[in-house]
């Protein structure tokens, strides 16, 4: 993207005066103020993990539809890949994101320790479930995303009595060549699914499955695809895509495991140089808002504030058994597990 | 003419007295190749050999690679993967080869149908195709195998090493077939038949006398499908992170996660740079070699009268194309319309809604579909201009070290696609040229990384053009820049037109090279086909390869109708 003369000026104006103020925390006037002045920036860029591509272009057209004369340009990809295109551009220098929202928040938490993300605190800060309020105490990053990850199975090959119950029913030697993950070097999801297994069945886990030859995707998601189609019968999967996939007529189903449903907590964050800082604030609003929820609920999700009816077989959070990572494993965890887990299955 | 000449000598020295616009031209162009080709190449050496934290020399990025088994692993499977790929590209492309160039096998015409359409598939796509066909449990082929034989294991698994190398080798095989036919193409008859008349018959004919003249072709060209195999990295991810076989490529992505380890990356690769610098020289000289029978045109030929065997020739050419171009296309075409690929394309799993969702509500799409367009445009226009200007300077020896500037201008062909990426990012997406995340970036890179193509076919056409005709311009008082304009371009018109196309063929679907310059402004479909089928979206795939097809099928079909068709089948 070539800087030209005025953009520069303004940019650098902007670092000076920002380097000038003591780090506050901008407190928006108000959503009809910010509204204003995203307007004139036109547009938000926005680095999305934990939803699929249709769901997150959704998401923007939402709104866009609330806020005319604000476009969204969607990035969707892992977390890994999000976290490695983004520090791509912040160490060449250009500024492109203008919100994350990522399923692995030590890539948040980094950010923040590197002082690369604005501090905000959102008007709509208190309108979500408790539980997903005040994860940062800095305001820097807040969930907008909470989504659970279950089991998956192919319906038309399994009946419901033989589906795995528990996430341990997964490496049962039946399903050999049947079994569907993604990988934590690339999927966020993955990595804090892997990290409560290995604390809960040890890496045992990881070395039973390795023999019963899973088919390792890329992403979580991938495992709702490749298990709709047949190509796997079983695997661990977010539960949200495979209620969109089992709608639009796939042959798939969800499991709530009794030892536990690992639910990701997905923080966006609004970078410090974020080139449309209004707009992105005023998105970061519409994450945390009801519109954001609708979108959610409509595509098989379980939206962080209540009030929001959820869609036909979606199980609310208190009606199941949750297991969420500690801040420790976040950070330090997956990482490590990581390189675990591609010695143990060569990928 | 004796007299004249050294008249107008000096009337031609007279004139290069005054400024020749040309030459600064030309000299402007070599200052471009050095900046193109010699910045990031010289990134790799510099980086591999430096300390990732304090910038100093030295080899510990080296012992990093040696001392971790599963790198050397990744090498491993590398060689493996290629040795696979070129037994395969071999089984596929000699017999069509020979079929081709040497009998009176009928339907010659429709194999070159085969051989083009396998060059046009994006490998990406042809993984895709492979995966929905051959996917072990789900694939098409397999579900009707099962069905047929009610046996549960797969017939065939696209996600193991040969699978792999199958996928490859339908997409390469096309390198093999050229070069072989055009080796065999300048056999001349008389040795056949010298061999017939001692009665030996066609089959044995072929193995001691066709074959072993078109050897070294063919083993020139099992080199290049050799290095294609190695630099590959769309392919591989499709299909390799699922078969749990981590080649060098998937490998090199991986120090890329955050932190970035370039340096690592930049070691990792100097040994895949050097196998290719040498298997390209050992490829030059096995080209070079004294083998007089295959060095013109002079004898005459007579196709090989092989009876029945013709039809078993066609029979296994058909069945590469079907193999190579049918089957893929037709799962994808018949994918892009289906709500859910797996099911049968029965009426109610039919839909238009991947088309809609492509076209006019993803955003993303559109602008990759737009942005692959516009740089396949641009970096094709630019590396034909270049290429021209350089093969016509080096050929023409207009400035002094013609030799380093055509060297120069082939260079790029020594580096795999995705560390010619790796060293784009480190030369040109920081300060301070800061042109990461531009359209810009991802020209540069296609550019250079084309060039070496473009060149090498200009240079063969400024070749073969008489230098009395630029002579004449000059002597009548035309620049050489007039010479250039109003007769050597017209003249090479259609081979130029010829390499314009081949390159913007090759660009838009070029995946390794763009790689590490896309942010989300510059995004092209290659790059974005690899981040939805992370999420295993096979229907919208689908229907994005399908245009992506519709496109460059279009631009070729334009090509072949205007100079010849075989205007793709002359890269060498």
């Amino acid at each position: 993207m070539p800087i030209d003369r005025r953009q520069f000026i303004v940019t650098t104006a902007a670092l000076a005066a920002s380097a000038a103020l003591p780090r506050l925390a901008f407190a928006a006037p108000s959503l009809d103020d910010l509204y204003e002045a995203a307007k004139a920036e036109g547009e938000v860029t926005w680095y999305v993990v934990p939803m699929s591509s249709e769901s997150a272009e959704r998401a923007g057209a939402a709104f866009t539809a609330a806020y005319p004369g604000v476009k969204v340009n969607v990035v969707r990809s892992t977390a890994e890949v999000a976290f490695q295109r983004l520090n791509q551009d912040i160490s060449t220098g250009v500024a492109n994101c203008d919100v994350l929202t990522t399923s692995n928040i030590a890539h948040a938490m980094d950010l923040k320790s590197r002082d690369l993300l604005a501090i905000y605190t959102p008007i709509r800060k208190d309108e979500v479930f408790e539980e997903f309020r005040g994860i940062d105490p800095d305001d820097a990053y807040h969930v907008s995303v909470a989504g659970p990850m279950s089991i998956v199975y192919n319906t038309d090959k399994v009946t419901e009595v033989d589906a795995p119950k528990n996430w341990p029913d997964l490496l049962d030697p039946k399903w050999t060549d049947h079994v569907a993950i993604g990988h934590p070097g690339f999927s966020g999801y993955v990595g804090m699914w892997a990290v409560k297994m290995k604390e809960l069945y040890g890496w045992d886990f990881f070395e039973t499955l390795a023999e019963i030859n899973p088919h390792i995707g890329r992403s979580s998601i991938d495992v709702v695809t490749t298990t709709a189609s047949g190509e796997t019968l079983v695997g661990a999967g977010p539960t949200a895509s495979a209620l969109i996939s089992a709608a639009k007529g796939n042959p798939i189903a969800v499991i709530y495991p009794t030892d536990g449903t690992v639910v990701i907590t997905s923080p966006s964050a609004i970078l410090a140089d974020a080139p449309h800082p209004n707009a992105a604030r005023l998105f970061s609003e519409f994450l945390l808002g009801p519109e954001f929820a609708e979108v959610v609920a409509a595509d098989f999700g379980n939206p962080i504030r209540p009030g929001v009816p959820l869609a036909a077989g979606v199980v609310p959070f208190d009606e199941m058994k949750v297991i969420t990572a500690t801040t420790d494993q976040m950070i330090n965890g997956i990482p490590e597990l990581a390189e675990e887990f591609r010695d143990t299955f060569g990928i | 003419m004796v007299d004249i000449a050294p008249t107008a000598r000096a009337r031609l020295t007279a004139r290069a007295l005054r400024i020749d616009w040309t030459l600064v031209l030309f000299a402007a162009l070599s200052i471009v190749l050095v900046f193109l080709v010699v910045a990031p190449l010289t990134r790799l050496f510099t980086e591999s050999l430096s300390d990732p934290k304090t910038g100093a020399l030295t080899l510990g990025n080296f012992v990093d690679v040696v001392s971790r088994s599963r790198y050397l692993t990744a090498y491993w499977h590398t060689i493996q993967l290629a040795a696979a790929t070129v037994a395969l590209s071999l089984l596929f492309a000699l017999p069509m080869a020979w079929a081709v160039s040497r009998t009176d096998m009928p339907g010659r015409g429709f194999f070159y149908f085969g051989v083009v359409g396998a060059f046009i598939m994006p490998p990406f796509l042809g993984a895709i195709g492979w995966i929905l066909l051959a996917g072990p449990n789900a694939g098409w082929l397999n579900q009707i195998w099962t069905a047929l034989t009610g046996l549960e294991d797969p017939l065939v698994d696209v996600f193991s090493l040969w699978g792999l190398a199958f996928v490859i080798a339908l997409n390469v095989f096309p390198l093999i077939f050229i070069f072989a036919t055009s080796a065999l193409d300048l056999i001349s008859s008389e040795m056949e038949e010298a061999a017939a008349i001692h009665g030996a018959g066609p089959l044995r004919t072929t193995w001691l006398v066709s074959l072993p003249l078109a050897l070294p072709a063919i083993l020139g060209a099992v080199m290049l499908v050799f290095l294609e195999t190695i630099a590959l990295y769309g392919t591989p991810a499709l299909i390799a992170i699922p078969a749990r076989f981590n080649v060098a490529t998937t490998q090199l992505t991986t120090f890329f996660a955050y932190p970035a380890k370039i340096e690592l990356a930049m070691a990792f690769s100097v040994p895949l740079v050097f196998v290719t610098i040498i298997l390209l020289g050992a490829q030059r000289l096995l080209l070079r070699g004294g083998h007089v029978a295959v060095s013109g045109k002079g004898g005459s030929r007579q196709p090989m009268r092989i009876g029945r065997w013709r039809w078993l020739l066609l029979a296994h050419g058909a069945v590469v194309t079907v193999l190579a171009v049918v089957l893929p296309a037709a799962i994808l075409v018949s994918t892009s319309f289906q709500t859910a690929w797996a099911r049968p394309p029965t009426l109610s799993n039919l839909t238009l809604a991947n088309y809609r969702d492509i076209l006019f509500e993803q955003a993303t799409v559109r602008d990759a579909m737009v942005n692959t367009v516009a740089f396949a445009l641009s970096a094709a226009t630019l590396c034909t201009v270049l290429g021209f200007a350089v093969a016509y300077a080096a050929t023409r020896r207009l400035l002094p070290f013609a030799g380093v500037l055509s060297a120069l201008a082939v260079a790029p062909v020594a580096v795999p696609g995705i560390v010619l990426a790796i060293c784009f990012y480190a030369a040109y997406a920081g300060p301070p040229l800061s042109l990461y995340g531009s359209g810009a970036i991802v020209v540069l890179a296609f550019v250079t990384r084309f060039l070496p193509i473009a060149y090498v076919s200009c240079a063969s056409g400024v070749r073969s053009l008489n230098p009395e005709l630029e002579e004449a311009v000059l002597i009548h008082g035309g620049s050489r820049l007039r010479a250039l304009v109003q007769v050597v371009a017209p003249v090479l018109k259609k081979s130029l037109f010829g390499v314009w196309i081949l390159v913007f063929v090759i660009c838009s679907r070029e995946l390794s090279t763009a790689m590490f310059l896309t942010s989300h402004n510059n995004r092209v479909i290659s790059i974005l086909t690899l981040d939805l089928s992370e999420q295993g979206k096979y229907e919208t795939l689908a229907a994005m390869g399908v245009v992506l097809l519709v496109v460059t099928s279009t631009v070729v079909a334009v090509g072949m109708r205007l100079i010849g068709r075989d205007f793709m089948l002359r890269k060498n």
